[in-house]
C-alpha cells in the first residue's frame, strides 16, 4: 500500500504521546477557559462549605436581638445580620454545606436511578418500556412540592431523606430525557455493527449507548443542581426540610423575602450564592460535556 | 471453485416486512423483501450480489449475518442452520460471519478510538490475552489495512471515508472470521479510493482464504472481485454465473439491460441500449409471475402467472430463472 508514511517508529510513537497528551480529560479540561471558571466557581463555594469552622467564629445560630438587621460591614460583620443578629456570612458559610450537600445528593440519587430507568425502558422498548414510562408519567403527574411533601411524611426529616425525597423527584425527568436519546442512539449503525459482532446487552448499553447520551444528561444535571437548592428551602420553609435553625441557602433566602423592603441584604446575599453555584455547576457542566465529546476539539 | 466445499447455504429464505398504512387506521401491507432465495456459497470464492436500489441485497446480507430474522427458509453455515440457536451458539457464530457496513460514517461509535473499535471484537470474543498482546494485535491490524499507529488514539470524525472504511475491515477480520459479508464497502467512498479499499479487500481475501459475500450496485466493481455473480431483481434472484460469463453470455432479460445501460467505452461504438419500459414494480403485496413480467420486451402469456425458478442452464454454474430459457435446457438434455 502506497500509504506507508515516511515517519519512523520513534517519531510516530512521538505523535501519539503527544495526541494522548492533548486528548487527556484534564488537559482538553484545562484549555476551556469558561469550564476553569465554572470550576473555580464551585471550588470556592465547596472550600467556604469545608472551611467554615475556620473562617467564621463556628456560631451560624447564636443569636445577638440587640444587632439584628445590621447592613454590611456594620461592627465587623461582613455581609451584616439577619432578623436575629446572626452573622449571616457565617450563617452563608454553614449553608453552603448543606444546600451544595442536598443538590449534590438530590441530583446524583435523581441522576442515576433516572438514567439506569432511561437506558433499560429506551433499549428493551415494548411492555418493559411502557410500564416503566407509565410508572414516571404517574410521578410527573403530582405537583413536585405534593410529592416532597408526601415522601418526607413517610421517610421523616432529616439531610438523608430531604436528599432522597428531592432526588426521587427528579427521576422521571432523568428518565425522560435518557430515554429519547437511547431511542435514537440504538438505531444508530454503529450498534448494528456491535451486534454483528456479539456484544452483550451490558457491554451494548454501558459502551456504546450510554456514552453517546451522556451530553444531554450532564446538560440537564447542571440546571437540576439550581432547581434541587430552592426545592430544599421550600421544604424547609413547609417545615419539612432541614430542622430550623440550620442555616441553608434556601432558607436563609426565605426568610430575607420577608424583609426584603427594610434589610434587602439578606435575600441578596444568598440569592447571589445561590447564583453563582448555579453558574460554576452549569459552565463546568458544559465544559465536561465538551471534554467528553470528542468531536469538540479547540 | 466448485471442487470448493460449500460454507454458506441459503435455502428457500425470505423475509418480510410489514408496512403500516397511512392514516390511523391504515391497513397493514407485507413488503416481501427477499422472496424464496436459494444460493450456495463456497469456501474461498467471492460472491457477487448485484441489483437496483431496493432489491433486498442489503437485506440479504443482514440476514446472513443476524440483524434480521428471516420470515421463512434457512441458512446454513457449514451445515449447521444458524436461525433458532441458543443465544451463546449465535455469540460463537459471531466469530465466523463478519460484515463490512455499508456507510463508513455513521458505522464506528463516534465515542471510541480508533484503537478501541478495533480492539473492541478481540475483547469481546477473547481472542487475546492481556493488555500487551491486544495492543500488538491491534496494531499488526491496523499496519495490515494501511493504516499507521499514530492513528490509533485518534477518532472516528478525525479519519476520511476510506481510512474509516480500512477500519471497518480491520475490526471485521480482527476475530478471524471464515465469512465476510461486503454490504456495498466502497459506494460511499471516492472512485480513487474505492480501488484501494478493493484491493485491500482482495489482498486479505487471499491471505486469510476468506469468503467474500459482495453487495454492490456498481458493475465494474462486482465483475473485478468475483468470482460468481447473482443478480437480484425485487428480492429474488434471476441469474447466476461466473464472474466473467455476465459479459460474455448474459441470458436473463434484466440482466441485459443492465449490462447495456453501460456506457460504451468508446464514442464510435454503436451500442444497442435496451430499456426496460415503465417502474419498477412495487414490492409491497402479494404479486404473480415474474417479477420482471410488467417491464420485459419479451414477457409471455405464462410470465404474468408463473413465477419461473433458477435453473442451470448452458454451460456450468450458470443459472437463470427466465422462461425463455427452458426449452434450452430441455433441448441441451440438462
Amino acid at each position: 500500500m502506497a500509504k506507508v508514511l515516511l515517519l519512523d517508529q520513534q517519531s510516530q510513537e512521538e505523535i501519539l504521546r503527544k495526541e494522548r497528551k492533548a486528548n487527556n480529560a484534564w488537559n482538553k479540561l484545562k484549555r476551556n477557559k469558561t469550564a476553569v471558571l465554572g470550576l473555580a466557581a464551585v471550588c470556592f463555594m465547596i472550600a467556604i462549605a469545608v472551611f467554615a469552622p475556620f473562617i467564621t467564629d463556628g456560631k451560624p445560630n447564636e443569636i445577638h436581638p440587640i444587632d439584628a438587621y445590621l447592613t454590611f460591614f456594620e461592627k465587623g460583620h461582613i455581609f451584616g445580620t439577619d432578623e436575629f443578629g446572626r452573622d449571616l456570612f457565617t450563617r452563608i458559610c454553614y449553608g453552603a454545606r448543606v444546600s451544595l450537600l442536598v443538590a449534590a445528593g438530590a441530583t446524583i440519587v435523581g441522576g442515576i436511578a433516572g438514567v439506569l430507568l432511561g437506558l433499560l425502558s429506551g433499549y428493551m422498548g415494548g411492555i418493559v418500556d411502557a410500564v416503566v414510562m407509565r410508572i414516571m408519567d404517574g410521578v410527573l403527574a403530582f405537583p413536585f412540592i405534593l410529592l416532597s411533601i408526601v415522601l418526607m411524611t413517610v421517610l421523616g426529616s432529616g439531610m438523608i431523606n430531604v436528599i432522597l425525597a428531592i432526588g426521587i423527584a427528579e427521576i422521571p425527568r432523568f428518565a425522560r430525557v435518557v430515554r429519547g436519546q437511547v431511542l435514537v442512539v440504538k438505531r444508530e449503525e454503529y450498534c448494528n455493527a456491535g451486534r454483528v459482532i456479539g456484544i452483550s446487552h451490558l457491554r451494548m448499553l454501558f459502551r456504546h449507548i450510554l456514552p453517546n447520551t451522556i451530553s444531554e444528561v450532564i446538560v440537564y444535571a447542571t440546571l437540576n443542581i439550581a432547581s434541587a437548592i430552592i426545592s430544599e428551602s421550600a421544604l424547609s420553609f413547609l417545615g419539612l426540610g432541614i430542622d430550623l435553625p440550620t442555616a441553608s441557602w434556601g432558607s436563609i433566602l426565605r426568610a430575607g423575602r420577608n424583609s426584603l423592603n427594610t434589610a434587602p441584604h439578606i435575600a441578596t446575599v444568598s440569592g447571589v450564592f445561590i447564583l453563582i453555584t448555579v453558574i460554576g455547576f452549569n459552565l463546568l457542566g458544559d465544559g465536561i460535556r465538551d471534554v467528553l465529546d470528542p468531536k469538540m476539539k479547540k | 471453485m466448485s471442487e470448493n466445499p460449500i460454507i454458506l447455504q441459503i435455502k428457500n429464505l425470505s423475509k418480510d416486512f410489514e408496512v403500516k398504512g397511512k392514516g390511523l387506521n391504515g391497513k397493514k401491507s407485507v413488503l416481501h423483501a427477499l422472496k424464496d432465495i436459494s444460493l450456495d456459497i463456497r469456501e474461498g470464492e467471492v460472491l457477487g450480489i448485484i441489483g437496483e436500489s431496493g432489491c433486498g441485497k442489503s437485506t440479504l446480507g443482514r440476514c446472513l449475518v443476524g440483524l434480521h430474522k428471516p420470515t421463512g427458509g434457512d441458512i446454513f453455515f457449514e451445515g449447521k442452520s444458524i436461525l433458532n440457536r441458543s443465544s451463546k451458539e449465535r455469540f460463537e457464530l459471531c466469530k465466523n460471519i463478519q460484515m463490512v457496513f455499508q456507510d463508513p460514517y455513521s458505522s464506528l461509535d463516534p465515542r471510541h478510538t480508533a484503537a478501541d473499535s478495533v480492539a473492541e471484537p478481540m475483547i469481546v470474543h477473547k481472542t487475546v490475552k492481556g493488555r500487551q498482546e491486544l495492543e500488538h494485535k491491534v496494531l499488526e491490524l491496523f499496519r495490515q489495512v494501511g493504516l499507521d499507529i499514530q492513528h490509533m488514539n485518534r477518532y472516528p470524525h478525525e479519519f476520511s471515508g476510506g481510512q474509516r472504511q480500512r477500519l471497518n475491515v480491520a475490526r471485521a477480520i480482527s476475530i478471524q472470521p471464515k465469512v465476510v459479508v461486503c454490504d456495498e464497502p466502497v459506494s460511499a467512498l471516492d472512485v480513487s479510493i474505492q480501488a484501494q479499499v478493493i484491493n485491500l479487500l482482495k489482498g486479505l481475501q487471499k491471505k486469510y482464504h476468506l469468503t467474500y459475500v459482495f453487495i454492490s450496485h456498481d458493475l465494474s466493481v462486482v465483475k473485478y472481485v468475483s468470482d460468481r455473480i447473482a443478480i437480484m431483481y425485487l428480492g429474488q434472484i434471476v441469474e447466476l454465473c461466473n464472474g466473467g460469463d455476465i459479459y460474455k453470455n448474459p441470458l436473463h432479460p434484466y440482466t441485459k439491460a443492465l449490462l447495456s445501460a453501460i456506457p460504451p467505452e468508446s464514442p464510435e461504438e454503436n451500442k444497442e441500449r435496451i430499456t426496460l419500459e415503465g417502474e419498477i414494480s412495487s414490492p409491497i403485496g402479494d404479486r404473480e409471475g415474474c417479477p420482471l413480467a410488467g417491464r420485459c420486451p419479451e414477457c409471455m402469456e405464462r410470465c404474468k402467472k408463473e413465477v419461473p425458478s433458477l435453473l442451470q442452464y448452458g454451460e456450468a454454474g450458470h443459472q437463470v430463472a427466465c422462461f425463455l430459457y427452458e426449452n434450452g435446457i430441455a433441448q441441451g438434455g440438462k
